[in-house]
């Protein structure tokens, strides 16, 4: 099962803080929201997390695997929907079916063979959260996941989400809408960021 | 995703055709020594090759995908890959532009066996050396081209100092040029392997924050 521990947490470009001393923690079946203004460094701490940006101070504890999903990451465009889901899936030894993804997000079967480029914002953005489930890991890092999704596209984010909490997972979210923001900390841990 | 899009390969294939063109028109007819050809030809080849090695880090950064890429692969996976699809397309401009060269700038005679050797020793450090220069650029905020060239171009003057020099062996019936193109095959080779194993060494550091 997954697990995350953030201590004392610290990132800077140059002389500007971003954010100073964040600890937190996550055990299984827990949600970490991390909530603040814009530009508060709320995708920077996901990135952290992730391991793609190094902190300027402390550590990050992260227990097994970890799917990402971002505004900023991006699939191929040149590629299917399908053939982005076997290469990612490849690249790590796994072998999740395909379609079967892509029905969990709520993507329709027939649009898993166009290319990613002819796809909408919103069914990019399912795409990426389907990468994010390759081999189910244990730990969900995902950086405003309902972001271009219509209303049956959240509430495939609920019960994805609810299902990963079940099942003893880790989710970290980052998340603009107040409401949202609440619904997922609800029984989980709320980090409030912002500038030291 | 190159086989459906063709960017690279058009881009580079129209490179050295337009390149050749211009340079056998230019000096067809008036007497050119070997030297001049084989340093004529790996100009050719050098600068048809780096307008499309670059486009092999630089793209995933354009794109976004970069980070994808960071999270799914170990880094000397993603060297590895990038290396031989640059490597595929170094071979492919070799083998569009060599025989049309030889047609338009006959030499005075040609070991192809040898010829072959430095194209491929040649390639390999092309690649090698490239592919690792595409990776420090390509989180440039700006001006990636330029800083390509200019990043690549003391990499690879050894390169091409001993490719010319080895061609020239390849080019002319000189006994003691065809004796030393054959050491420069060695050295060549060395270049290939130390470059290829620096680049697999350091990358992690480059493609990791």
């Amino acid at each position: 099962m997954g697990g995350l521990t953030l201590d004392n947490v610290t990132m800077a470009y140059g002389p500007r803080v971003l954010f100073a001393g964040v600890c937190a923690q996550a055990g299984p079946g827990e949600t970490l929201v991390v909530t603040g203004a814009n530009g508060a460094g709320k995708s920077t701490l996901l990135k952290i997390i992730a391991g793609l940006v190094r902190p300027e101070e402390g550590r990050v504890r992260r227990e097994g695997a970890f799917g990402y999903a971002a505004p900023d990451v991006h699939l191929y465009a040149e590629l299917t929907g399908r053939e982005n889901l076997a290469f990612f899936a490849g690249l790590r030894g796994l072998a999740d079916d395909p379609d079967a993804l892509l029905a969990r997000v709520g993507l329709p079967r027939g649009r898993g063979g166009d290319l990613v480029g002819a796809y909408s914002s919103g069914m990019r953005q399912r795409l990426k959260l389907a990468v994010s489930l390759l081999g189910e890991p244990p730990l969900l890092i995902w950086d405003e996941p309902t972001l271009a999704l219509d209303a049956a596209g959240g509430e495939r984010v609920e019960e994805i989400l609810g299902r990963h909490r079940r099942g003893g997972g880790v989710a970290v979210l980052a998340a603009n809408d107040p409401v949202e923001a609440d619904r997922w900390a609800a029984g989980g841990v709320r980090l409030h960021i912002g500038a030291a | 995703m190159e086989l459906r899009t063709r960017y690279a390969v058009g881009a580079v294939a129209l490179f050295a055709v337009t390149t050749l063109v211009a340079v056998s028109g230019a000096v067809s007819g008036t007497g050119v020594r070997s030297d001049v050809k084989a340093a004529l030809l790996w100009i050719i080849l050098l600068f048809a090759a780096l307008s499309g090695l670059s486009r092999a880090f630089v793209r995933e950064e354009e794109a976004g995908t970069a980070d994808a890429l960071r999270l799914a692969a170990p880094a000397t996976a993603v060297y590895a890959g990038k290396w031989l699809f640059n490597t595929a397309l170094v071979l492919v401009v070799e083998a569009v532009s060599v025989p049309l060269f030889l047609l338009a700038l006959p030499p005075e005679t040609v070991n192809f066996r040898l010829l072959i050797g430095v194209l491929l020793l040649g390639g390999l450090g092309l690649s090698g050396a490239a592919t690792f220069v595409a990776a420090l650029i390509a989180q440039a905020s700006a001006g990636k081209s330029a800083l390509f060239f200019i990043v690549a171009f003391p990499v690879l003057m050894p390169l091409l100092l001993l490719a010319t020099q080895a061609t020239v062996g390849v080019f002319d019936a000189v006994p003691a040029h065809h004796a030393r193109a054959v050491g420069d095959l060695g050295v060549l080779a060395a270049y290939a392997v130390v470059m290829t194993a620096a680049a697999l060494m350091l990358f992690g550091y480059v493609w990791h924050e």
